[in-house]
């Protein structure tokens, strides 16, 4: 079964067609990356799938099921299970590495021993244990990935999405932090669908690579055929 | 002189014409007779009726704090980030009061309750009394600075980082979202907006002074213009200035910083609003009334008081050289304080200031009226300062140390908004920075600098505080006009002086709102 999908859908913001009957389906635990230049509507597609926004016409489809129609939000972004690491990262800023991993388990009602639990594990599985009570501000750039990442599994999602997370890293980290994500991805098992305009940086991390220009597939296909 | 030396001295030009009669108005306390002794303050002091009088101002500021603060954080939230039917609207309602001095809701309130008033007439035969009081004049500050709480909040909460609520959104439900990552991040703003509204409180004068509540400004203007009893006026002003310096103290030491507080939208995209469904119709219809209760009503009672044309042709024949004085002096300040809010802004975009600078505009704006006007006149009424003191350009000073926050800010976003390389690309060329600053970064600023200007135009003036002090012999402004016709003219020519101050200011605020609205576009 598809864990995430979105099909012949579109999205325009104006005049402006961000996605045109674009479809792509990501398998449960398959890595997929969106590639294609700036405004070819690789992050219209995360926002769609995220739920943030609604297609103007086609559907989305998580795990099976229809969560957005033609401009309608049914299943609303909190509910669908999927984890998000943005391009700027977003980690809120008046909270500290533990407060940002936690606010996510509180909302979904998860009890505190079985909270902290959690916390403890992940921090220790990203290596930043000792930064628990640290602002995120006060964190090296790797750092502060790894808390947007820890902020995202935390919550055991189905399917991760990413958006060009490591565009603006220098390249020892990127490598660095490429390598932990296929390390994370093959241990939790989440869908991972990674939008990028890095060639290499697709490459590396996909199983399918999805060539996306002007809101349309322009060419799809496993990297290493 | 180059562009940081030229840029540090129009800073400390400005700091000296705002700071020094503070400075004088100290010396003039402490040194009444020549001599450094502080017998003004010890007799001033020496009654409990000062003590009574400074903690009745500070409970009456804290109660409007308190309560515009509670009103103002939910409907700062309502206007500015959810689909609420008519949110835009409701939002430039809620603002205008802030364009009005206090004394004209306060007068409209008295039309709208007392004897005479449409609605006099359900409550009894004491009719509004009760206006007459702490109570009434709680009422129109609450309703005439919820505005300041509004602006700050809303502009906060439009320029947060939309990605930081998705973020959350991914895994709380919107109201989570809202209480635990958008509210935390605009609480600074609030809090700045609900300090700076406490302070100027403390500063009003005409309102409590038609309401007939003694409050510490009145005092220390009573002290000058009653009794000109200048070493008392200046001594009962120091007090409020200590208090405005507490404040700001409080503010430095709660790690809020104007230029953290005040900055633009992170991202091009605003911030998605949150939904409010089937409740949406009724929380507009609840902020609508709420608007009616503190503003509206108020203002209908005015509009129907003077409804007939004598009553405007009587007002204008009362005041109309007050109104011409007032658009003239308002004008002119205006001008002075975009130029110095602009170079000032500049200074500190290019580092020539530091960014504490802000704190000190921003200080100044916060000073009580009447305190500074008290300085003003302690630093120029002297033989040899006579072409200042006895002429329109003491209020000038007034204004300009008092409201160039407002061209600092609006300038400084407008600059910001600018990217570096096209000034870089004029200095590749060869532009010397003053040609770059008038002919790159000013045009291409320009609708932040007309709204600045606006802006100020229309704070200069409802000015109250300054013009009520300084104001040149045989010279005084509308507000100052206004304030003297309540005390004995007709209330239909007072109601039609109210209306006519309304459509002064609401016509270039309208402006403001069509260059908003085509800003966004």
């Amino acid at each position: 079964m598809s864990s995430l999908q979105l099909e012949g859908v579109a999205k325009g913001y104006g005049s402006r067609k961000a996605l045109d009957g674009f479809s792509l389906e990501v398998g449960e635990g398959e890595r997929v990356a969106l590639l294609g230049p700036s405004g070819c509507g690789k992050t219209t597609a995360l926002r769609l799938l995220a739920g943030f926004e609604a297609p103007d016409a086609g559907r989305v489809l998580v795990g099976g099921s229809v969560v957005a129609e033609r401009g309608r939000i049914v299943v609303p972004a909190e509910r669908r299970g999927i984890g998000m690491v943005f391009q700027d990262l977003a980690l809120w800023p008046h909270m500290t590495v533990r407060g940002n991993l936690e606010f996510g388990l509180r909302a979904q009602g998860v009890p505190s021993q079985e909270r902290e639990r959690r916390i403890h594990q992940m921090l220790a599985r990203v290596e930043l244990l000792e930064y628990a009570d640290t602002n995120p501000g006060s964190l090296s750039g790797g750092q502060q990935q790894r808390v947007a990442l820890a902020r995202a599994l935390v919550l055991r999602p189905r399917a991760l999405l990413m958006d060009e997370p490591l565009s603006n890293l220098d390249e020892e980290l990127n490598l660095k932090l490429r390598a932990e994500i296929l390390q994370l991805q093959a241990e939790f098992g989440f869908a991972l669908l990674y939008v990028t305009h890095d060639r290499e940086e697709a490459f590396a991390l996909a199983d399918r690579i999805v060539l996306v220009a002007r809101g349309r597939t322009i060419l799809e296909g496993d990297p290493a055929g | 002189m180059g562009r940081r030396s030229t840029l540090r001295l129009v800073f400390a030009v400005w700091a000296l014409i705002a700071l020094l009669p503070m400075l004088a108005m100290l010396q003039r306390s402490l040194m009444p007779d020549g001599r450094i002794t502080l017998s003004t303050y010890t007799q001033l002091f020496a009654s409990a009726r000062e003590w009574t009088l400074l903690g009745n101002t500070l409970l009456l500021a804290g109660a409007t704090a308190i309560l515009a603060g509670l009103l103002g954080l939910p409907l700062s939230v309502l206007l500015a980030r959810t689909n609420l039917p008519g949110r835009r609207a409701l939002f430039a309602l809620f603002v205008l009061p802030i364009l009005l001095p206090p004394s004209v809701l306060a007068y409209g309130w008295v039309a709208l309750l007392g004897r005479d008033g449409p609605l006099g007439g359900l409550l009894g035969s004491s009719g509004g009394t009760f206006l007459f009081g702490p109570a009434g004049c709680l009422i129109v500050f609450v309703a005439s600075f919820l505005p300041v709480v509004l602006l700050f909040t809303a502009a906060s909460l439009l320029a947060a980082n939309p990605r930081l609520e998705e973020a959350a959104r991914l895994c709380a439900t919107p109201s989570s979202v809202l209480l635990g990552i958008t509210i935390p991040q605009v609480l600074p703003a609030f809090v700045m907006a609900v300090l700076l509204l406490f302070c100027l409180v403390l500063g009003e004068t005409g309102a409590p002074t038609f309401l007939r509540v003694n409050v510490y400004a009145v005092e220390s203007l009573a002290q000058f213009a009653a009794f000109y009893d200048f070493s008392s006026a200046t001594a009962a002003a120091c007090p409020l200035l200590l208090v405005v310096l507490l404040a700001f103290w409080g503010l430095h030491l709660l790690g809020v910083r104007p230029s953290a507080v005040l900055q633009a939208p992170s991202t091009g995209r605003a911030p998605e609003p949150f939904q409010l469904g089937r409740s949406g119709s009724r929380l507009a219809v609840l902020a609508g009334a709420l608007w009616a209760g503190l503003a509206g009503l108020p203002l209908a009672a005015l509009f129907l008081r003077s409804a007939a044309p004598r009553a405007y042709v009587a007002a204008l024949a009362a005041a109309g050289a007050s109104f011409g004085r007032s658009f003239s002096f308002a004008a002119l300040g205006a001008s002075l304080i975009v130029l110095f809010g602009l170079l000032i802004a500049y200074g500190r975009m290019i580092g020539a200031l530091r960014q504490g600078t802000e704190m000190l505009t921003l200080f100044l704006f916060a000073v009580p009226g009447p305190v500074l006007g008290i300085g003003l006149i302690s630093l120029w009424n002297r033989p040899a300062t006579n072409g200042i003191y006895r002429t329109p350009v003491i209020l000038l000073l007034g204004y300009l140390a008092q409201y160039v926050v407002l061209g600092d800010w609006i300038t400084k976003a407008a600059l910001a908004s600018i990217p570096r390389s096209m000034e870089e690309a004029a200095a590749a060329a060869g532009a010397g920075w003053a040609r770059r600053l008038t002919t790159i970064a000013m045009p291409l600023a320009w609708k932040g600098l007309a709204g600045a200007w606006l802006l100020a135009f229309l704070f200069c003036f409802r000015d109250t505080g300054i013009a009520m002090v300084v104001y040149p012999p045989g010279r005084d402004t509308l507000t100052v006009r206004l304030f003297t016709m309540m005390a004995n003219g007709r209330p239909e020519v007072i109601a039609a002086l109210c209306m006519l101050i309304l459509a002064s200011v609401a016509a270039p605020f309208a402006v403001l709102g069509i260059l908003d609205a085509r800003s966004r576009q």
